[in-house]
């Protein structure tokens, strides 16, 4: 969980429309850093540039009403990344996630799953 | 009714007599929709468009840069706006109002001081709400539709000004303005027929318009003391993005107040002498109120300025005067206390935006009232930092409300907005306290939610109160509306769930969503309700404004017509003077029959006829002027010395009475010489 449901809801509705105009046309992302096209270590200013060219193509002024909601998220994504406390949690979180789920480390990502007896086909 | 004549340069009649420009003029007459930015202001109002990708400031009727926010309504029944409202003020105070942004969107009992301060009477309507007194229209207005006739004028102005249809606009508003404030100002552009297409916040706008050539980062403070509001913004601005860090003020500070402290002190002076309270006569409270604010603008440059009010108000013993001088330490000393409160707002916008004050890079002033040395002072000993002083407070803030404007037009591109909610919102929750769901402060649009309970075993409804406020108890705050979600299956209290969602748009509107997650039943509201109108009544008052707005229209369009009617008999009469050997007699009769028609239908009145009228004196005019031209062709005045000019050439083409063009050829080499 780390894009919330709704998060995920509110890009899809957008993806579409204005996201793909902004370069986020690929699948929807999973975390904030992905969203934001940012590193797991950008430092604030990274950050703030990031989301300030974001938010010049997705604000609902400049796209339309239907970008409502990938704004919303720029803010929750700018808020929670830029606030010290908040941004240690969330990172865990986001660790924690791509440990699990995985993330491209540029190794194979297939695992044999045969008989144990087995090594290949 | 107008009293002057109102002569615009390159559009005046006599032009048509030509038949050169006519034909002209027509090609570049395109006309589309502009949007506009409007500072409605507590005492001054501007109006500003995009122009060749610049925001100008659209100039008044009257020619000024600004346009007094004072409505009047006149014993004959007419409503005067502007500055012929405020010039008459003295004489009719009960019916002019001014300052009305004071009351709007509020309840009686938070402008119990204010509506004291004013000549004209301010009454409570049934539901609580502010109601204006006009005894000469025999009715009572909400403030609503006072500023609706400002905008309606500066509308029409800036219609005019820019020869396009005007009805879309963005408004500004003092960013500590609440829900309901915000709601009635747009309920205003709603009356006086324009579609608000944006509110936005006064300090922003002024950041807009500051940083718009501004390529690097730059964190700004905006220090807006206007008339009658005051407001702190701090912004970070760069590479388009205009973002607001953090905004805060005072609704009740700004010149308004300063006014009063010069007001009281003649006052209590005059009391002293005279033992007699001129605040109890409006008239003179009005000519005090006037006085004031004159001698305060005049402080603002001088060490010291004397009012002289001779007639002020008569005793038995003969007429009063009131002759004094005040002295500027003798005026920062009466505002002391004024100045002081414009610290705590700056104070708290700077801890909001987690900033100290070398992190400030400019300071901006705003408003007329940060022309009062001693505000600049403060600003300067506050923040360490001499002020900018580039941009004209008075103008700052309608140039950004164009600048939004244009970016919601789509005029501008590469500039984007991001302002805050100026107070926290939350609901009403056991005990009467505010929970805070959304913030003060929080970058636009969001969204949040929360999940609550419910209070008592059984409960099969929850009412849910939005308000609006930093207060921790709902009394203390505003609140915005109720609505209530019910069919929750009975069970112990805190066992039910219920999910309140707040969203707020780019636009500053607020929904709430309220879910049931066990039954999944749910119920929202939209909240505009925190008008101070119901909707029913806004509706009506557009109906009636549009009824205004047609005889105006009518009234202005007999003005104009008599005028122009006037203008062309004039002209028309000069040239027969001037020329009349050159046109021939009979078509020397046709005109002068012709002008002796129109003149009677402009002493009858008569619209239909004047213009009937006008038009055939200009068929007949122009046939004139071909005459005089056709006749002239020969002797042209730079001919015969003039080598081989005109002179040659123009009997040519002149004679031939079928080529037209040739004469207007003509007719032009005779203007360059």
């Amino acid at each position: 969980l780390v894009l919330v449901e709704e998060d995920q809801r509110h890009y899809r509705e957008v993806n579409d429309r204005s996201a793909s105009r902004a370069g986020l046309d690929s699948p929807c992302p999973a975390d904030f850093y992905e969203l934001l096209g940012i590193d797991l270590d950008a430092d604030n200013d990274a950050i703030r540039s990031a989301y300030r060219s974001l938010q010049r193509i997705a604000h609902p002024d400049v796209a339309g009403d239907a970008a409502t909601g990938l704004s919303i998220l720029l803010n929750h994504a700018y808020k929670t990344l830029t606030n010290e406390g908040a941004r240690a949690a969330y990172d865990a979180a986001v660790r924690a996630f791509r440990e699990r789920v995985g993330s491209f480390t540029g190794m194979p990502v297939s695992a044999w799953l045969g008989p144990p007896g087995e090594q290949r086909a | 009714m107008a009293d002057y004549r109102r002569v615009t340069p390159g559009r005046s009649q006599p032009r048509n007599l030509f038949s050169v420009g006519a034909s002209r003029m027509r090609a570049v007459n395109i006309r589309c929709e502009k949007v506009v930015g409007i500072d409605l202001g507590t005492t001054n109002s501007a109006v500003a468009a995009m122009e060749g990708g610049k925001p100008t400031i659209v100039t008044n009727a009257e020619g000024s840069r600004t346009t007094p926010s004072v409505v009047a309504f006149t014993k004959a029944g007419d409503r005067l706006v502007g500055q012929i409202a405020k010039r008459q003020g003295v004489v009719n105070p009960e019916n002019t109002f001014f300052s009305v942004k004071r009351f709007i969107g509020r309840r009686m009992d938070e402008v119990k001081e204010e509506s004291k301060q004013v000549p004209y009477q301010v009454v409570q309507d049934p539901n609580g709400n502010v109601k204006l007194d006009c005894p000469n229209a025999g009715r009572q207005f909400a403030a609503e539709e006072i500023s609706a006739q400002v905008l309606r004028k500066l509308i029409d102005d800036a219609s005019k000004f820019l020869n396009d249809k005007v009805d879309k606009a963005v408004i500004t508003v003092p960013a500590y303005f609440n829900d309901s404030q915000r709601q009635a100002t747009k309920d205003s552009g709603k009356i006086a027929g324009v579609e608000v297409l944006r509110i936005i916040n006064e300090p922003t706008a002024a950041a807009l318009a500051y940083g718009l050539d501004k390529k690097a980062n730059e964190t700004i403070l905006v220090f807006d003391l206007g008339g009658g509001t005051f407001d702190v913004s701090i912004l970070e601005v760069g590479d388009g993005v205009f973002e607001v860090l953090s905004t805060s003020g005072d609704t009740h500070l700004g010149g308004d107040d300063f006014d009063k402290r010069i007001v009281d002190l003649l006052a209590n002076e005059f009391q002293q002498a005279e033992s007699m309270d001129l605040r109890n006569d409006r008239q003179a409270l009005q000519r005090l109120t006037e006085a004031a604010e004159k001698a305060k603008i005049e402080l603002s440059t001088l060490p010291q300025t004397s009012v002289n009010l001779p007639f002020i108000t008569a005793t038995a013993d003969g007429p009063k005067h009131i002759d004094t001088n005040i002295t500027k330490a003798k005026f920062e000393d009466i505002c002391s206390d004024l100045l002081d409160r414009c610290r705590r707002p700056v104070e708290q916008a700077l801890k909001d935006a987690k900033l100290s004050l070398s992190e400030i890079d400019e300071v901006i002033l705003v408003g007329g009232s940060s022309r009062i040395p001693a505000v600049r002072d403060l600003v300067q000993s506050m923040t360490q930092k001499e002020p900018n002083v580039s941009v004209n407070p008075d103008e700052v803030v309608a140039l950004g409300a164009a600048v939004q404007a244009g970016v919601l037009a789509g005029e501008v591109s590469d500039i984007v907005l991001l302002d805050v909610t100026p107070l926290s919102l939350g609901l009403e929750t056991l005990g009467g306290v505010n929970t805070k769901l959304i913030t003060r402060n929080t970058t636009l649009p969001t969204s949040k939610s929360e999940t609550f309970s419910t209070a008592a075993d059984g409960q099969t409804s929850v009412e849910i109160n939005v308000v609006q406020g930093e207060r921790e108890f709902v009394r203390d705050c505003k609140s915005l509306g109720t609505f209530r979600l019910d069919g929750i299956p009975p069970a112990p209290r805190g066992v039910p769930q219920v999910e309140v969602k707040f969203d707020i748009d780019a636009n500053g509107i607020l929904s709430v969503t309220a879910t049931d997650k066990g039954t999944g039943r749910q119920q929202d509201i939209k909240i505009t309700g925190a008008s101070t109108l119901p909707s029913d009544e806004v509706d009506a008052m557009v109906k009636e404004a549009e009824k205004f707005a047609d005889e105006d229209k009518a009234k202005r369009d007999s003005v104009d017509t008599k005028n122009q009617a006037d203008s062309m008999v004039y002209q028309t009469e000069k040239q027969l003077k001037e020329f009349g050997e050159k046109i021939p007699d009979d078509l020397k009769g046709k005109v002068e029959a012709s002008i002796k028609v129109l003149r009677e239908s402009i002493d009858k009145d008569d619209v239909e006829g004047m213009k009937a009228n006008m038009k055939k004196l200009q068929e007949e005019a122009m046939q004139m002027g071909a005459a005089m031209y056709g006749g002239q062709g020969g002797p042209a005045p730079g001919g015969p010395e003039g080598p081989g000019g005109p002179g040659p050439q123009g009997p040519g083409g002149a004679d031939g009475k079928g080529d037209d063009d040739d004469t207007v050829v003509d007719a032009e080499f005779k203007d360059a010489n």
